[in-house]
Parts: C-alpha cells; structure tokens; sequence
C-alpha cells in the first residue's frame, strides 16, 4: 500500500477546493443549471416543441425570453438545450478521457514505439484546428448526435493522453515503483495501483476543461448547421436561428448567447475549483472561434 | 554579463520576431489580390456607372447549359438567346430575325440575325447554332437543356443564316418555343463545359472582367451590342455566405440590389426599397415523397399529407406574405391549373387522420439541408401538425453536399425540393428528377405511373384543345392521386435594390436583365 | 543548432505527409461529391459519370492521391473541382486576409492585455486585478461567434459605426478602409485573445518581479513603474512570446465560425466552404496551409526557447 506521503499531486491544505470561491460557485450553478434541467417536465409550463404562440415575441411574464420564429417558448427551449448540451458535453469528455487516458497510460509506462505512434497520432490531431476536424468528421459520419459526440471525442483525446503521459513519465522512475517492481508486481499491477490514481488529478481538472470546450465547440458546429437535428433544441442552432432574426428580434439571440455563456461560465469555475484542489496546471487555451 | 547579453538578444529577437510579424501580411498583402474594385470607394459620379450587386449564391462557372440556380444571377447579363419571353410569355426575337414552325409541326426554319458579335470576337454563324443544338440534345453534355432538346430528331443549316430543326414527331407549338427561348447561342469554339468553367463565350450585354471565386465578379458593357448600348458600364457581384452581411450590404447602401434576399428582411425593407418578386409558378417548392420508403409506400399514407400542409401558415409565418401557397405544381397562370381541386388538397388534419388510420407505420424520415433555414422551418411545421395526429416525423439534417446526393438517389421519405419549370408548358417539368419519365428516383424501378406519362406524352405532340384539356385533367389527376409531389408553395425569389436605380428586370426563369438599368 | 533545425523540419514534413494521406482518407468518405454542384440537381446518371470522369474522380482513391503528391511537390496544388480556379490562387487570396485578421487581432490583444496584466501583477489585489479577474472569466465563457453577433448588434445596427460585414482591403492599398472593414472581427477576437493573453502575462510579470536581480533594481531607487515595464517585461516576455505564438497557430484557419457571421474571406471559411461542396483539391490545399502554418508556428516558438535557453536544446 502506498501512504499518502509519497502520493504527489493531492494538496490536503485549506487552499483545496473548498477554499475556492470559484468552485464553489460553478459547483452550485452547475447543480442549479442541472436539476433545472432534470425537472425540466415538471416544471416548466410549456411544450418546448409546441408551436402554439404568436411568432418573435419579446420577453414578458408569460415568456421570459420571448418566442421564436416558429412560435414556441425561448426560455423553455433553453433549458432543454442546456440538457442536451451538456448532455453532449459530459459523454464526449468522458469518453475522451477515458480513452485519452488510457493511451496516456500505455504510451508513458510502455514507450518505445508505442509511444513515438501514439504521440505522433496525438500531434496531428492537434495541430488541426478543434472546430475544422469536427466540421470535417461531422461531414463524414452525416448528422445527428452520435457523429456530433465522435468528434467532440476525437478533439478531446490529446490534452487528457499528453498530461497523462507526462505524469507517468514522472512517476515511473521513483523509487517506490522500483520497487514494487522488484517484488514482483507486473505492469498492469503497477500501472492501476500506483501511476493511475497519481495522474486522476490532473485528469479531472482535464474533464471539465474538456466538457466546456465541447459545449462550446458543439455551439460552433450548431450554429454552422452541423448539429442535433431539429426540433430538439440545441443552444448552437437556436442562436443560428436568433441569429436570422437579429434585425428584428434581438432579444432572441442575445438570451441565447447567455444562456450558452453561463453554463460555460459554471464549468470553467468548476475547474478552476478543481485545480486549486489537485494543483495541475491545465488551462483551455484551444481557441473555439 | 550572461544574463545581460542574452537579454539584450532577447530583446532584439523579439523585435524580429514582432516586426516580421507585421511585416509578412504587409509583404503577402502587396503580392496578394489586385485592388478590390469600387465597393469601398464610393465617389458620387464614378458610382452611377457601377451596379453592385450581392448574392449569397456564388457564381460558379459561366455554362448557360448548367442553369443551377447559381448560374441564374449572370444567365442574360453573359448570354445571348434565340428568343425571349416577356411578362405574358408571348415570344419576342432576341438573335432571330425569324422563326417559321411548319403546318405539321414537324419542323421549326430559324433565321438568324447577322449583326451578333460573340465576347470572342467572332461573328455570329449558322454553324455555332447548330452546334449549341447539338450539344444540348447529347444527355452527356446538354446538362440542363438536355431533356427538353429530347424532342428533336436532327438540325441542319438549309442556308448561311438558316437553321432547320426536325423533331421527332408532331410538337405543340408552346414546346417549340421554350425549346427556342431557352436556347443560348454561343460560339462554337467556346462551347463546352470545360471551357465555359472559367470564360464565357456568348453575346449577352456584359462580358467578364475579373472573377475572385467566392468573393466577387466583375462584368463590363460590351460595346456595339446588338440590341443597342448597354445603360450602365460596370457590374460588381460580391458573394455573401451569411444572408444577414447580405441585407445590411443592402441597408447600410454598399449594395444597389441583392439577390435572394430572405423573405423576413424583405417584408421589413419593403418601404424602402423597390423589389422583383418571382416569375409566378417558375419556382414551385414541393413535398417529394419516395414511393420507395415506408410508409410512403402506401398511396393513401402519401394522400394523407396532401391535408397535413398548413400552406397559408408557412406563407404567413415562415415567407412573410412572399410567394403564395401552391397546391398543384404549375403556375398560376397556367393553363392546367384548376381550382376544381381545391377540396380535395385542402388542410384538414382530421380528414389527413382518418387516412392514416390503415398505415403500416406511424413514422417516417425527413430531409433537410442544413444550410437551408426556411426549409427547416417549414418542415417543422409540418413535423409539428403530424405529430398533432399521431404521425412522428423524423428529421434529418445534412449538410448541402450529402443533401445533394440524397436527393439525387431518391434516398429519404420525404423532402423539400425545389421545381422549375411550372410557369412553361407542362412537359418542360420533366427536367426534374422527380418527375422524370423514366430513371426517376421517386418510383421503384424508376418508372412513375403509366397515366402520368402518358398525358405527358400527349402533351408533347397535340395541339388540339379538347385533347390538351383532356390530358390536363389526366395529369392533375395522377398527380393528385398518386401524390409523389405535393405542392407546399411558390418560392420567392426576392430581389430588392435602391429606389434611384430604374429599369431593373426580370424574366421568366428570374434571371436579372440589367441591360437598360440606370441610375 | 543545426542538427535542431533539421530534426525539426523532418518532424514538420513527416506530420505534412501523414496530415495529407488522413485528409484525402477522410474527405473521400464523405457522402455526396463535387460533380452534383456542377451537373446541377437534375442530372441523370450519365451526366454525373461524364462530369466525374471529366474530373478524374473515377480513379481509385490511392491513385487520386498519389497524382496530387506528385504534383503538390512541385508546387501545383490541383484545381478547384467547382470553379476551376488554380488552389494556390485561392489560397493566396485568403491566406493573406486571414493574415490580416490575425495581425490586427494581435495588436488589439496585446494592447489589452498587457498593460492590464502587467498592472495586475504589480497590484494584484487592487481593482484592476480583480476586474481583470472577472472580465476574463465571463469573456472566456463566452462562445466568441455569440461575441461577433453582439458587437454586429450594437455597432453595426445601434450605433451604425461599421459596416455589419467585413471585407478583406488589403492595407497597404487603404489603411482606413482597411482598418474599417475588419474593425469588428478583429475586436471580437482581439477580445478572446486578450482574456487568454491577460492570465499569462499576469503571472509572467508576477514571477519576474520575483526575481532576486528586481531587488537590486529597485535599490537603486528605479520608480516601481519603470520596474515592471522595463526590467520585469524583458524577462516575462519568453513566456509571454510562448503563449502568443500557440494562439496564432490555432487562430489560423480556427475562427471558422466567427468568419461566416462577418463573412470574412479567411482560410477557416474557405475550408468549411469547400467541405461542405466537396471540393476536395481545395479542402486538401487549406486544410494543409493550416496545418503548416500551425507547425511553423510551434516550431519557431520552440526555436525562440531552444536560442534563448540552453537547457531545452537537449530535446
């Protein structure tokens, strides 16, 4: 068993998570944006695909952001979009961590020519822009959410292998490795046990870095008509829409672009609750533009 | 010092490094693109002599053949034709001197005009014509004009500036002469679809300058044009891919006219702004249903849409007020429409449920182009009414490309598609895939119903009242009945432009005829 | 250093080949083809054959592929299928426009960001500091093609400053046209590049004052202004450069998105543009351009590293 001493990357001071204003903020809006959305039915008084009102309506009592073009409630849509966003958003970024982790693990403990491969897949990955290989990938597999969450994946794959890998880079040289090595431990033992749980930290700061790219990304490719088919509402789309109807409607996009903003904005405070916590020095610089 | 010498390099690379990055674009910029003609300059008397026109469609090749609704911006400001048609499509001479159909309808005599003068250079023979008949009656490289060019057997040249065609057999008059309107005359050495992909070759009132793809085209007046001088001497096309930066090119005056402006800024600019609206019945919008797919398999699953379609409210809603509702296919004015049929392709859900009641399937698969916003509105709509019924549509969106390739193969359930043709004379709607005679993606085995082709069939030789009616009724009736192409409505295709510009016209196809406009 | 640089340049051409085969794998397997946009959407299958033929996309995909390596080697990147056009022409239209942009994105980022972050690392819990803080948090949050929409509303429309599409005058032919046209994307994006920039020029000016020679210059009685500016940027720039370097290469052909909604003719609208049509020559040429262009870029960072401190060259 290892003790905690020789487990680098876990602060256990005050100046972890809960010290973090930040993280205490995105964690509760986070919950907030998500239970709103769970009990979406049951709360909200309207269809979110019934187009029952009168078109382009401004915000009032009965319609706090108005109605779109075809008549149905914005502030209803939102929060259905809010779901399906983040819907999109936490199964890529898990999916993507998952894997991206794994080849990080493999590729740091094994090397060899197992790492030059993966490395080298990983930098052609990166050095396209994240927006153009989704449009690309999108444009292949066809519409809908499953192409959308591929390529939201495939974008998200290199960050959690790089961190990965350096971290085990870092680690598989010490001595308590050594070790377990010598006492008999195989790869896979050591691998789980020792190197895994040592890189978690880093990898959770990457998941939520992760999931608001993808909300972001997902809004791109939306917006670009490459999204979540229609009628369900997705925030990209329905800000392309508002985005038709800026000239006469402008409350409609505006509401929109918020709503996108803040759950971007919950997630990135999150994460950087998260890195107080873990120390890891990750930050979203992919530009999404 | 170490450190202070390689500061002091650091700094001097720095400055480099920030001074060649601001000196490549400068560098790139002065090799780059030629001055971008007059859409930022904008001095008062320069400006009378320029139309600068925006589109959202760019132009793609110069190929009067292809007639993709790309085209259609510059088709008679680069083309020449036999014949035009004006507002009432009665027949007007454009390069002929003549025509001549003969007692039997066997045969069609041109004379040619003899002052036509191609953007080549060359002269106008009887040689090019007969050549651009040629290339449009053979499927490989007539392109858009081939299926029409299917009713002539053989072209001769009788005499210098004679051209006879022999049809096939005994043609209504009316097909002969969209066969000569849509005819263009090109010079024959210019004339394929390689060499129109980057020059034209015709004699239209306007001659290409320089082209940016997916920026902008500039035309300039041919001088001695046939038809008298050119009113004005330039004409800028810049392509848009938003069509908001369209509409505020328009509003904020970078713009004197806008091609396919969305029918939501339309209605707002109207005060504003003079505007064309279509050629009625030249662009029909119709729900294709895929005879091949379930349930759409089952006739009175596809009748049953015919009640489904909330028409009024997606002219209301989706188009503005622009266009119109259209049930049947044709235009307005022609002569097969009848509003005898009005009860049976009215919007009534109820009567739409009770026909769905025997179907083998509840669902079904929509289509929709991604970079199409009113068509994914309008099915909506539609989606919506179904579902009021029972019937749970599916859409799906696919990027223009896959959308295209869909479309062709006859690969969804149901989808928007747009028809020209319906304000000519009926057998012309045959260059539509859909309601092609044979090879058609709609039907199994590509074959539509025997009764559609044959009131087609009879529609292209008869000239006789009482057999045209006859066959008018025939074909409405299969149309209705077997309900592969259920009429949503009729496309507006907008273009709005400045009120001090005069003269600004469309024809029949919705192609712009600038050759008079002026400030 | 020489040995650097070749190893270095091996790595960039081998990530261009391998980025060339796994374009050309993918765009063939997109649905739809090129020939549709130009036979029109009434083509019978004769047409579509004769026009593929005409194209040469009825070769197997490997021979495709291996005539455009032969012949982009010698610098002939094929020809648009839809217009024609040569690529290397349309790639020099909308190369030195997306240049452009991104100069004009520069300048306006780094006349944020480092006057805020090099005073928010001289005060960092004054307002400024915090401020910052904040600003960064909601504009980082912030999808920047909603941004574009917003500054397209309010100057655009409300105040009627700009123009609400932009255009691509280069500037040495019209610095106020120029300047004009691309005001509004430039800022959109000048604005995102700031709150990313703000960060790291906080904490590299932050770790410089740090530093033991910062005493001394401040004994010698300096104004703690010329402190920051002169002697803690010099040494916070290395980083500084670093960041600014990366958000370039993304930022080339990356603002897709923020491209249609100005409808700016950038590389990133070419690329969606063409995919979309299925032009593949084109999407095979730009997709590379970005790709190299993002290579370049990295490399010439690590370059600037590897000179400046030693002890990275041992990669």
């Amino acid at each position: 068993m290892t003790t905690s001493a020789a487990r680098p990357g876990r602060k256990r001071s005050a100046t972890g998570f809960r010290a973090s204003k930040a993280g205490i903020f995105g964690a509760t809006l986070l919950t907030l944006l998500m239970a709103a959305s769970l009990l979406a039915p049951l709360i909200l008084p309207y269809n979110p695909l019934a187009q029952d009102f009168p078109a382009l309506m401004p915000p009032s009592f009965a319609h706090l952001f108005g109605t779109d073009e075809l008549g149905r409630d914005v502030f209803t849509r939102v929060i259905y979009g809010l779901r399906a966003s983040m819907t999109v958003a936490l199964v890529s970024a898990t999916l993507a961590g998952t894997i991206g982790v794994l080849l990080g693990l493999l590729s740091g403990y094994l090397g060899g020519w197992l790492d030059a491969v993966v490395m080298r897949l990983m930098d052609m990955i990166l050095a396209f822009p994240s927006t153009l290989v989704a449009v690309v990938l999108v444009a292949v597999m066809g519409g809908g959410i499953t192409p959308l969450i591929a390529a939201l994946m495939v974008v998200g794959i290199p960050p959690f292998a790089r961190l990965t890998r350096a971290s085990v880079i870092s680690i598989r040289e010490r001595a308590y490795v050594a070790a377990q090595k010598a006492a008999g431990a195989s790869n896979v033992d050591i691998m789980i046990r020792t190197v895994l749980p040592n890189s978690v930290g880093g990898a959770a700061v990457q998941f939520v870095v992760a999931a608001s790219t993808a909300v972001l990304t997902e809004s791109g490719l939306s917006f670009l008509g490459l999204g979540l088919p229609p009628p369900n509402p997705a925030l990209g789309e329905m800000l392309a829409a508002g985005n038709d109807n800026l000239f006469i409607a402008p409350w409609y996009p505006m509401a929109i672009g918020f709503s996108i903003t803040v759950l971007v904005m919950a997630l990135d405070a999150l994460g950087s609750g998260l890195q107080q916590q873990f120390g890891a020095a990750t930050r979203r610089t992919a530009v999404v533009a | 010092m170490n450190t202070e010498l390689s500061r002091r390099r650091l700094l001097s690379l720095s400055a480099l490094l920030g001074g060649s990055m601001v000196a490549a674009p400068l560098l790139s910029a002065c090799s780059g693109p030629s001055a971008s003609p007059s859409g930022t300059a904008s001095a008062g008397a320069e400006k009378k002599n320029v139309i600068t026109i925006g589109s959202a469609v760019d132009v793609l090749n110069f190929d009067p053949y292809s007639q993709t609704t790309n085209a259609i911006i510059v088709l008679r400001l680069l083309n020449a034709w036999l014949l035009n048609y004006d507002e009432d499509l009665k027949p007007q001479l454009d390069t002929l001197k003549a025509y001549e159909i003969s007692a039997d309808r066997t045969k069609c005599l041109l004379t040619l005009r003899d002052d036509v003068t191609f953007v080549t250079g060359k002269k106008m023979t009887a040689d090019d014509v007969v050549f651009a008949f040629e290339r449009a009656r053979d499927p490989k490289t007539g392109f858009n004009l081939a299926s029409p060019s299917q009713i002539i057997a053989s072209v001769t040249s009788p005499a210098a500036n004679q051209v006879e065609l022999t049809f096939t057999g005994p043609t209504s008059r009316t097909l002969i002469e969209d066969l000569l309107v849509g005819q263009p005359v090109l010079d024959k050495a210019g004339n394929t679809s390689e060499a129109l992909a980057t020059a034209s070759a015709s004699a239209g009132p306007y001659r290409v300058l320089d082209r940016k793809p997916g920026q902008s085209l500039t035309l300039e007046a041919v001088p001695n044009w046939y038809r008298g001088d050119v009113a004005t001497k330039t004409i800028e096309l810049r392509i848009f891919t938003d069509a908001k930066a369209l509409t505020s090119g328009l509003e904020s005056g970078a713009l004197d006219l806008a091609v396919y402006v969305p029918p939501r800024d339309g209605q707002r600019l109207q005060s504003r702004f003079n505007f064309l609206d279509s050629f009625p019945g030249s662009a029909t919008m119709l729900l294709r249903v895929s005879t091949k797919t379930a349930p759409f398999s089952d006739r009175t699953v596809r009748q049953a849409l015919w009640h489904a379609i909330d028409r009024d409210r997606m002219v209301r809603d989706v188009l503005f007020g622009f266009g119109g509702a259209a049930a049947l296919p044709w235009g307005p004015k022609s002569p097969a429409q009848d509003s005898s049929y009005t009860d049976r392709i009215d919007y009534n859900l109820d009567k739409a449920k009770a026909m769905l009641a025997g179907a083998s399937q509840l669902t079904g698969k929509a289509m929709v182009n991604g970079s199409d916003p009113v068509s994914i509105s309008v099915m909506q709509i539609i989606q919506s009414d179904l579902k009021k019924i029972g019937f749970d549509l599916q859409i799906e969106q696919v990027d223009a490309g896959a959308f295209q390739a869909r479309l062709v193969a006859g690969d969804f359930g149901v989808v928007l598609g747009q028809m020209g043709g319906g304000q000519l004379s009926l057998p012309r709607i045959t260059q539509n895939s859909l309601f092609r005679l044979s090879n058609n993606p709609l039907w199994p085995n590509g074959a539509p119903p025997k009764a559609y082709v044959d009131a087609i069939t009879a529609l292209t030789s008869d000239e006789d009242q009482t057999k045209r009616q006859a066959a008018f009724k025939q074909l409405n009736d299969v149309i209705v009945e077997e309900a592969w192409a259920i009429g949503t409505y009729f496309v507006p295709q907008l273009y709005m432009y400045k009120k001090e510009l005069q003269n600004v016209k469309r024809d029949h196809q919705n192609a712009l005829v600038l050759d008079r406009a002026t400030f | 250093m020489v040995a650097y640089l070749l190893r270095r340049s091996s790595q960039l051409l081998l990530t261009l080949l391998l980025s060339s085969i796994a374009v050309f794998a993918i765009i063939y397997a997109v649905p739809g083809s090129p020939e549709l946009t130009i036979a029109g959407p009434n083509a019978t299958p004769e047409q579509l054959e004769f026009v593929r033929e005409r194209l040469g996309l009825d070769k197997p995909v490997p021979v495709q592929y291996l005539k455009w390596l032969v012949a982009a080697v010698r610098g002939d990147l094929g020809h648009s299928l839809a217009s024609q056009v040569p690529v290397t022409e349309l790639l020099g239209q909308r190369f030195p426009a997306t240049v452009q942009l991104i100069c004009f994105t520069l300048i306006i980022g780094l006349i944020l960001a480092l006057p805020v972050g090099g005073y928010a690392a001289m005060r960092p819990n004054g307002i400024v500091a915090r401020a910052a803080s904040v600003a960064q948090i909601v504009l980082l949050a912030t999808p920047s093609f909603w941004l574009g929409i917003l500054f397209i509303w309010i100057f655009g429309l409300r105040l009627g400053w700009f123009v609400t599409y932009s255009d691509f005058v280069p500037f040495p032919q019209d610095p106020l046209a120029a300047v004009k046209s691309s005001a509004l994307p430039a800022l959109t994006l000048g604005l995102f590049m700031a709150a990313v920039l703000i960060r790291f020029v906080r904490s590299a000016v932050s770790d410089a004052l740090r530093e033991p020679f910062i005493l001394a210059v401040r004994a010698k009685g300096i104004p703690e202004w010329r402190v920051v500016t002169r002697h803690a940027f010099r040494n916070a720039l290395l980083p500084i450069v670093t960041v600014v370097g990366l958000q370039l290469g993304a930022f080339v052909g990356g603002t897709v998105v923020t491209e249609s909604i100005f409808n700016y003719p950038g590389l990133g609208r070419l690329v969606f543009t063409s995919v979309v049509a299925r032009d593949y020559p084109v999407v095979q040429g730009s997709l590379l351009l970005v790709v190299t262009c993002f290579v370049v870029i990295n490399m010439v960072v690590d370059l600037l590293y590897a000179v400046l401190d030693p002890r990275v060259r041992a990669d």
